[in-house]
């Protein structure tokens, strides 16, 4: 036993032991990740979208379309002179989306005819989807509105039209939104989804570690003390599972006390679930290290796997975007659980939601962990290409 | 001539391991499929989503049958709505309240006593909308409710307006076409399409992740101590580490096109209308990320630590551009301003776009200016630091 601590707090003062590597892994990773907190989770609460707009059209539709828009309250309406103006303030990324409501939309209305408003957009995110069906549903209220006015054939319609739509803006019939926090808060996935990230490519460098007493022959040398293999894999193990934690631990101090982002979920289990996913992490990395004959390729292939495991587990997009078959592609993956795992205890759900994401990490820990020591072989040198 | 042996000799050892031609063939395919897969669903997103029905919770105050609003009962038993929300009666808002704390609902309704004669008299009115645990279901059971409102709305003002006697005139006009279209950023040429905005992210991404090639290859030599052998050959330490960057460069540039190759025939992404201009886009990107490697390099002692920098760079400077998640605009164009990506990506952007080549040009100059900087960076420190063991 004292063999194993032995080793594995020899690691651990390795790698986090000089000032350098407190700086490299200790404080960069800190920084970072808070760095993500605390610009995703500012979008939370600060400022609304921007909205580019150009009205071409000088009738009340277009103004009330607008005006009902900003009172929705969801976005910051900005004006571009024109379209071809508006177009490259999309392109340069100055607002979610630009709306383009035609010359005359209001007179076309009246006509009976179907005019088209034109969104433009640069990438799809959940705020142009929502824009665009509300514009839609403004719209076609417009629509039916102006098929009444035309129909009821009496008086002045442009100014029949004004007037209704000036009396729905006053919102008769509304409605209040009771907002009881229940709902994990959009920017939580991303926050775990980078940290996820960010914390499979850490555990690489403890294996490249690994790796390194292998092929410096330090491994041969180890032999000749009174330690049997086990006790050298446990000890290995246990340092980086220690570093680790101790990373997670920093991130989270960080994130929750110093930035006072609200995690929404308890801090232990937000910690079991990173520890567990830093867990099967290891085993990925040491699987793979155990694979690659060459170790300096190991952590370029370990970008082979971050990245597409990364995209397919829901780390840069939410998952329910994704078709049904990948979705079903991505339960291989841990981010997905471990993802999941964090949206549960954010809706309050308890353990008997809890133990499937928990039980399906800690699987692909134990499979993988077997594996990884299996094919990792400590006791032979790299063969170096 | 010694930097073409080198250059070679990199080359074939990198082309023979099988790890190289995994990376080199696997992760663009990869990446493209997972891509091309995952996003091809968002592309489609007005065409047949299945959302899935949100249980809501009525709770009608009012007791007896006559006070009860008949307007929202027949709503939520209708036709139209039956796809997005199954309605089910509860009698008191505590039960609603802890339904939706159970995750029993996924939404809850109060309806006001009165609610429909307060609408006919051209009073004001107010459902009460108790959000769920379920962020999609939450907007999917709030725009239904809002239209329903929406709709009372303006067919109450109609009322006010035109006499009640105008309503039951009015035919429901029928829309042939939708109200809104998705406009076309594009300036000719093909229909751009939001995959394209993730495929060029995710291509600079990969080739800010191919500067791992640099510290790879230069600490390989350190590692195995074959430098020292190298050095005592007739071979300037200047022209090895050319012929070693060269060699790099051209593994990545072929990836680089296998990447834009495969995405245009497997997925249609389609680059632009200006192939030399996206070449030169992406030879500056190479560079940029070479350079930046190597300066990481010389400044660490170990392949691990230049690793790991490399790493936190690449994710940190792809996120800030916002290519990963939405940011804030405000982020995007001051913060974002001063990453790699940032520049590169509206560049390519603007390609697809078929902007003119006005518009292109100060990101060549900005990136230009880049390289210089980081190529000068390199020529320095090489002569301060050197490649040796």
């Amino acid at each position: 036993m004292s063999n194993i601590w032995t080793i594995g707090w020899n690691m651990v003062k390795r790698t986090i032991g000089s000032r350098k590597g407190l700086m490299l892994y200790i404080v960069l990773p800190g920084i970072v990740v808070a760095g993500i907190i605390s610009i995703t989770g500012g979008i939370d609460n600060s400022s609304k979208a921007t909205l580019l707009y150009t009205n071409l059209d000088n009738g009340a539709g277009g103004r009330h379309l607008l005006a009902e828009l900003r009172s929705s309250g969801d976005y910051e309406l900005a004006e571009s002179p024109g379209e071809q103006e508006m177009k490259e303030s999309v392109i340069g990324q100055d607002g979610i989306a630009g709306l383009l409501i035609p010359r005359d939309y209001t007179a076309q209305l009246l006509e009976g005819k179907q005019p088209q408003l034109t969104v433009y957009e640069l990438k799809i995110t959940e705020d142009s989807v929502l824009l665009k069906m509300k514009a839609a549903a403004i719209a076609r209220q417009m629509l039916v509105t102006a098929a009444t006015v035309k129909e009821s054939g009496t008086g002045d319609p442009l100014g029949q039209f004004a007037a209704i739509l000036q009396q729905a803006e006053r919102h008769n019939a509304g409605s209040v939104r009771t907002d009881y926090d229940l709902y994990p808060r959009q920017t939580l996935g991303v926050i775990t989804g980078m940290t996820l990230m960010f914390l499979m490519g850490l555990v690489t460098s403890a294996v490249n570690q690994v790796i390194d007493d292998r092929k410096g022959r330090t491994m041969m040398r180890m032999y000749s003390a009174p330690v049997r293999a086990y006790e050298i894999a446990l000890g290995n193990f246990f340092g980086s599972f220690l570093v680790g934690i101790i990373q997670i631990a920093v991130v989270l101090v960080l994130g929750k006390w110093v930035l006072r982002y609200d995690y929404e979920i308890p801090m232990y289990l937000y910690f079991l679930v990173l520890a567990a996913f830093m867990l099967v992490s290891m085993g990925i990395a040491g699987t793979v290290a155990g694979l690659i004959r060459n170790p300096r390729n190991a952590g370029m292939l370990n970008a082979l796997i971050l990245t597409p495991t990364c995209m397919l587990g829901g780390c840069f997009w939410p998952l329910s975007i994704m078709p049904e078959y990948m979705q079903k592609a991505a339960n291989f993956t841990p981010q997905k659980w471990a993802i999941q795992a964090v949206d549960i205890a954010a809706t309050g759900g308890g353990w008997n939601e809890l133990w499937l994401p928990f039980a399906v990490l800690g699987l692909m820990a134990a499979i993988l962990l077997a594996l990884g020591s299996a094919t990792l072989r400590p006791n032979e040198a790299g063969i170096s290409a | 001539m010694n930097i073409w042996t080198i250059m070679t000799y990199e080359l074939r050892r990198q082309l023979r391991s099988r790890t190289w031609l995994l990376n080199m063939i696997l992760l663009p395919v990869v990446l493209i499929f997972l891509l091309g897969a995952s996003l091809s669903g968002v592309v489609g997103v007005e065409g047949a989503e299945t959302v899935n029905q949100v249980k809501v919770a009525i709770v009608d105050t009012a007791a007896a049958a006559p006070a009860k609003s008949a307007a929202l009962d027949a709503f939520v038993k209708s036709d139209e709505v039956k796809d997005y929300i199954s309605p089910f009666e509860v009698q008191t808002r505590e039960e609603a309240e802890s339904g939706l704390r159970t995750g029993k609902y996924g939404y809850a309704v109060i309806v006001p006593q009165g609610f429909d004669s307060e609408i006919q008299s051209g009073g004001q009115a107010e459902l009460e909308l108790i959000l769920g645990k379920n962020h999609s279901d939450n907007t999917t059971a709030g725009t239904v409710f809002d239209n329903f409102l929406s709709e009372i709305n303006y067919k109450q003002a109609a009322a006010m307006t035109l006499g009640p006697e105008a309503l039951t005139a009015a035919i429901p006009a029928m829309a042939d076409q939708p109200a809104v279209q998705l406009g076309n950023l594009n300036n000719g040429g093909k229909t751009y399409t939001a995959s394209q905005f993730y495929a060029a992210s995710m291509l600079l991404m990969f080739l800010l992740y191919s500067g791992l090639t640099v510290t790879s290859s230069l600490f390989s030599e350190k590692d195995n101590h074959t430098l020292f052998r190298i050095h005592s050959m007739p071979v300037k330490g200047s022209q090895l580490f050319i012929g070693k960057m060269l060699g790099v460069g051209v593994i990545t540039m072929l990836q680089c096109a296998a990447i834009i190759i495969f995405t245009n025939l497997l997925f249609g992404v389609y680059w632009g209308n200006r192939p030399w201009l996206l070449i030169l886009f992406c030879l500056l990107m190479i560079i940029a990320s070479m350079t930046f490697s190597i300066l990481v390099c010389m400044f660490s002692k170990t392949s691990a630590t230049a690793t790991n920098i490399v790493n936190i760079v690449t994710v940190g400077m792809t996120f800030l551009s916002g290519g990963m998640a939405p940011l804030p605009d405000s982020w995007v164009n001051s913060v974002g301003a001063f990453t790699i990506n940032h520049w590169e990506l509206q560049a390519i952007i603007r390609m697809m776009l078929h902007s003119g080549f006005g518009q292109i040009l100060p990101n060549l100059l900005v990136m230009s200016a880049m390289c210089l900087v980081l190529i000068g960076g390199v020529v320095f420190t090489y002569r301060k630091v050197g490649y040796h063991e």
